[in-house]
């Protein structure tokens, strides 16, 4: 069930960030959270295409979204994988039923504790820049209200990746899509040193980076590059 | 294969790397000099998508760089002119860690008011800046340029950051500590987080940069014969790290 009342929520915050100089991959990760708490999901993850036309990941509402991303990347298929090439929606897949869809990604997501899932496209024009993906540990059905609800999820994720101020420059995507995957690869190397400074896990440094980035209201990739920059 | 004949898009770079490398290794006795591969780089990258001018410029800070190797018609001087001005769309795309496209300099909205007149006034108006980086490691910037205002078709595009990977492949290569070509460093880096944390957590235990981090898990995993993405996997797990002087 969509929660309408924390549905206002997210839109409030969305319309907050994006007026600011906003860091892309800290507002997506902030995304996939309100996304999870709204759809009543248990985990959330955004993947986006590079040049190559592989996916990249990108953003998650907790370590099991990420993982469950992974699992897709590497095994190279999975629901957001066909919700890309098909550039349409998958809902309402039962894992259970999925193993001759997904023979790897079935059994890896339900040995991960999880049920069904869902994939929403990330939409350009004609083109599918992403997707959007819901993860439940149960069998979470969505009606068609609520798959055009989660699907507008997805376009913000898609207006925010479009932060720029003329969006009818053709050149924008690749500007924004090419900077976005390149301070995903920052955030990695700078949760790496920090959790070794710290003695913490990866995990944990990533949090400790959102933390600072929000304290000292900065923006994560920066807060990252400036751990690297003390090396 | 001449290298004027090879199609980036048919392969994505793999062709262009294998032959780069294979010339390089054909000198067993001279020190590899990236150089020759960027050139050939440039030369390859004008060629095949009809550009007046490919340079590679390396920068180990804002203020400090050098043009490594450029392919076309050299009295544009694109490069020399954003760092003498202290202005353009090389110098943004390699302070912001993205591509900076500019398909008609005459409609840059005022970003670069120096360069965009001087540029024009040398028959440039197409310029297209790729940092070269991989994550925060920050190498250089890869700068095509047209004399005609005109957009790079998605292809061209493709093919353009595919030549700025291969360019980036090449310098990571050239790092002292570095002189293993490694085949699956491409996979190990599109697909694996773990070889950045790893990196990441290197700069702390061996107290080097990140371009070096990188290197010397090259290195050790050439050495023990394992992939990159296995021996970034048992460092981030805290069953072994690297020290120094190992596998020098």
């Amino acid at each position: 069930m969509i929660s309408t009342e924390r549905l206002a929520d997210l839109f409030v915050e969305v319309a907050d960030t994006l007026v600011a100089d906003f860091d892309l991959v800290d507002f997506l990760v902030t995304l996939c959270e309100h996304a999870n708490l709204v759809s009543s999901a248990d985990a959330v993850g955004i993947v986006l295409t590079d040049h190559r036309g592989q996916l990249r990941f990108m953003a998650s509402s907790n370590e099991s979204g990420r993982d469950l991303e992974l699992f897709q990347l590497q095994s190279e298929e999975g629901p957001c994988l066909d919700c890309v090439r098909t550039k349409e929606p998958v809902v309402n897949a039962d894992l259970a039923q999925a193993s001759n869809l997904w023979p790897q990604f079935a059994p890896l997501a339900i040995g991960a504790g999880f049920q069904s899932v869902h994939a929403f496209p990330m939409r350009l024009r004609d083109e599918v820049i992403g997707a959007l993906n819901l993860f439940s540990t149960h069998q979470m059905r969505l009606d068609s209200q609520e798959v055009r609800v989660v699907q507008s999820l997805a376009d913000v994720a898609t207006i925010a990746i479009l932060q720029e101020r003329s969006i009818a420059r053709a050149e924008a995507l690749t500007e924004q899509l090419q900077g976005a995957l390149n301070s995903r690869i920052v955030i990695e190397q700078a949760k790496g040193a920090l959790a070794r400074m710290e003695g913490i896990s990866v995990d944990q440094a990533f949090e400790v980076l959102r933390r600072r980035a929000r304290s000292q209201r900065e923006r994560l990739v920066d807060v990252a590059s400036a751990v690297l920059a003390t090396e | 294969m001449g290298i004027a004949d090879y199609r980036v898009t048919d392969d994505h770079g793999d062709g262009l790397r294998e032959h780069t490398r294979a010339v390089l290794a054909s000198e067993p006795n001279v020190v590899p000099d990236v150089a020759i591969g960027l050139h050939r780089l440039c030369r390859a990258a004008a060629l095949e998508l009809g550009l007046d001018q490919v340079s590679v410029t390396v920068m180990t800070g804002p203020g400090a760089s050098v043009v490594v190797a450029s392919f076309g018609l050299p009295e544009f001087g694109v490069d020399e002119l954003q760092f003498d001005l202290g202005e353009g769309p090389g110098l943004d795309a390699y302070a912001a860690g993205r591509p900076v496209l500019v398909p008609d300099l005459r409609a840059s909205d005022g970003r670069w008011p120096g360069f965009s007149e001087a540029a024009t006034q040398r028959d440039v108006l197409g310029i297209f800046s790729f940092p070269l980086q991989l994550g925060a490691v920050r190498l250089g910037v890869l700068t095509c340029v047209r004399r005609a205002a005109e957009q790079l078709e998605q292809r061209e595009l493709t093919s353009c950051l595919i030549f700025s990977e291969v360019a980036t492949e090449l310098l990571l290569d050239s790092s002292p500590t570095g002189a293993h070509p490694d085949p699956d460093l491409r996979a190990a880096l599109l697909a694996r987080n773990e070889v950045y944390q790893a990196q990441g957590m290197l700069t702390v235990d061996l107290g080097v940069t990140l371009e070096e981090a990188l290197a010397r898990m090259r290195a050790a995993a050439f050495s023990e014969g394992v992939t990159l993405q296995q021996l970034a996997a048992e460092i981030v797990a805290g069953r072994r790290t690297l020290h120094q002087g190992d596998d020098l």
